[in-house]
């Protein structure tokens, strides 16, 4: 066990809050003298990674690497890491973070910025619609798995047969990276957390102050906490108020992150969809968990591990459990289960 | 034996011998082409019809060795926990009101910067109201302001 890192003295703790990446990034700081510079910085690891990573830029970096599947391409440092820690996520989850399931995604209908889809308010009881006949498709017969076989769910089948991130490849010398064809890269789960992690040691590593960077509830620390500590409220929806149904933790140093079901949906001929795929369907997962939170060393693992979670089910538990990664799992009825030193709550009302 | 049947097995024997010999330069030609057939089914494998030169072959298979190198190096960092455990706030129902609104992005995402100290909305009241009024209005009288916690980030799906 590592010594702790030793607490910030000063009293003051700056914030602020704006847009970024299709999400909210909150900066903490502490002093909060170094707010102004922090800021700066932050906002350019963030249009680093955005030119980078961002599926929805026709001028990324990564939909040049889409569109050129099957050659090598070159590719910048940044997004290099980036590929790096999403082959990474998929190799230590066994493929249950999926940086290939691009193609997925859109044929789910996530095809264009979130603020352009036909959204559903986030809603913790309810899960996709998997079983029901489809509202918009005809002439689907139900499958042996209870899934319809309109033509709605029979792109999703050619892209469960094109996901593949063990044929991805990535030289540094010179920095390559190529695709197989017919694979589209999607590298929304890590990517964020990563620029968090890379904003807060940018900050960190500039001033020397403490600092916090959550991207849409993915938070990464660097630098001497306050003296209590940095506070997260976990909870279902990043969106939420500080009161909403879910427990405040304290976190010294690391990341935190949150995936859940219940946020980020929307309707695609008529079913619901969310973003959390299950690679070994190319669907979104059924969940057993509604929400997974798991602090670790810094926000990419946290995030690795709170996307895999969701998509293993009941077996993360184990998993989780094995790895030592202090979790908060809450079911689709919302029972709570805290593993690997999460600290108990003293209320949890989870509606 | 008769001479007509020794004929009759020579004759049967050519006839062997030619349909063998027809048979041997149909196979070689068949394997021709199937080995063309698959060829052009799998493109991306005859490397020497693309007239690609030897250079750019081998720095091809460079890429794809140095790439495997890559991929087998960077998957062994473990996922691992933080140096502390997280803890248990002290005050779970922290809360820091905003006028105005109850969700993350209406009240926390001023478009600039929010200020140093905390906000004038979470802090509690500088100056007491008076209850009942008084004939004469005593000075306003300083008061410090107590430093309020700032509310707790928000982890949650996004």
């Amino acid at each position: 066990m590592l010594a702790s890192p030793p607490r910030s003295t000063g009293d003051e703790i700056g914030t602020v809050c704006w847009e970024a990446l299709g999400t909210t990034a909150v900066l903490r700081v502490t002093p909060a003298t170094g707010l102004v510079h922090a800021r700066s910085l932050v906002e350019t690891e963030l249009d680093g990674i955005d030119r980078a990573c961002s599926r929805f830029r026709s001028d990324s970096e990564i939909e040049r690497v889409n569109a050129s599947a099957g050659r090598f391409v070159t590719a910048s440092p940044l997004l290099l890491e980036a590929l790096q820690t999403a082959l990474r996520a998929a190799w230590l989850t066994d493929g249950a973070v999926d940086p290939t399931l691009g193609e997925a995604i859109i044929l789910a209908g996530y095809s264009r910025d979130f603020s352009e889809l036909e959204r559903l308010p986030a809603s913790p009881a309810v899960e996709p619609d998997r079983s029901a006949p489809p509202a918009v498709a005809t002439g689907g017969a139900p499958a042996p798995d209870g899934l319809s076989t309109s033509p709605a769910c029979r792109p999703i089948v050619r892209a469960r047969r094109a996901s593949g991130w063990r044929l991805i490849e990535i030289g540094d010398d010179p920095p390559v990276v190529r695709i197989p064809a017919g694979i589209r890269l999607d590298l929304g789960a890590t990517a964020k957390a990563l620029a968090a992690d890379r904003a807060a040691a940018a900050v960190h590593e500039a001033t020397g102050i403490g600092v916090l960077v959550s991207l849409g509830g993915d938070i990464a620390t660097a630098g001497p906490p306050p003296a209590d500590g940095w506070a997260i409220h976990v909870t279902d929806d990043h969106r939420s108020s500080p009161d909403a149904p879910g427990q405040t933790i304290t976190i010294a140093s690391g990341g935190v992150a949150t995936s859940s079901t219940t946020v980020r949906r929307w309707l695609q001929a008529g079913r619901e969809m969310h973003h959390i795929l299950d690679p070994a369907t190319g669907r979104p997962v059924q969940p057993v968990w509604r929400t997974a939170s798991v602090a670790a060393s810094s926000c990419v693992d946290a995030n690795i591990a709170s996307t895999a979670a969701l998509v293993q089910g009941r077996s993360a538990i184990a998993w989780l459990s094995a790895l030592g990664l202090p979790s908060r799992l809450v079911g689709v009825t919302g029972d709570v289960h805290v593993l690997a030193g999460w600290p108990e709550a003293s209320w949890s009302p989870e509606g | 034996m008769p001479r007509s049947h020794s004929n009759a097995r020579d004759a049967a024997l050519t006839r062997m011998r030619r349909l063998n010999r027809l048979m041997i330069a149909g196979a070689v030609v068949i394997t021709g082409v199937l080995t063309d057939v698959a060829a052009q089914a799998f493109p991306g494998r005859t490397i020497s019809r693309r007239a690609a030169s030897l250079a750019a072959i081998q720095q091809s298979a460079a890429l794809i060795a140095q790439a495997k190198r890559q991929r087998a190096a960077h998957h062994h960092a473990a996922l691992t926990p933080a140096a502390q455990a997280p803890r248990a706030h002290p005050s779970p129902q922290v809360v820091e009101p905003v006028a105005g609104a109850t969700t993350a992005p209406a009240t926390t995402t001023p478009a600039t910067q929010a200020p140093a100290t905390p906000a004038p909305a979470t802090q509690a009241p500088a100056t007491p109201t008076p209850a009942t009024p008084t004939p004469v209005a005593p000075a306003p009288t300083p008061v410090a302001p107590v430093p309020v916690a700032p509310a707790p980030v928000i982890s949650g799906g996004s």
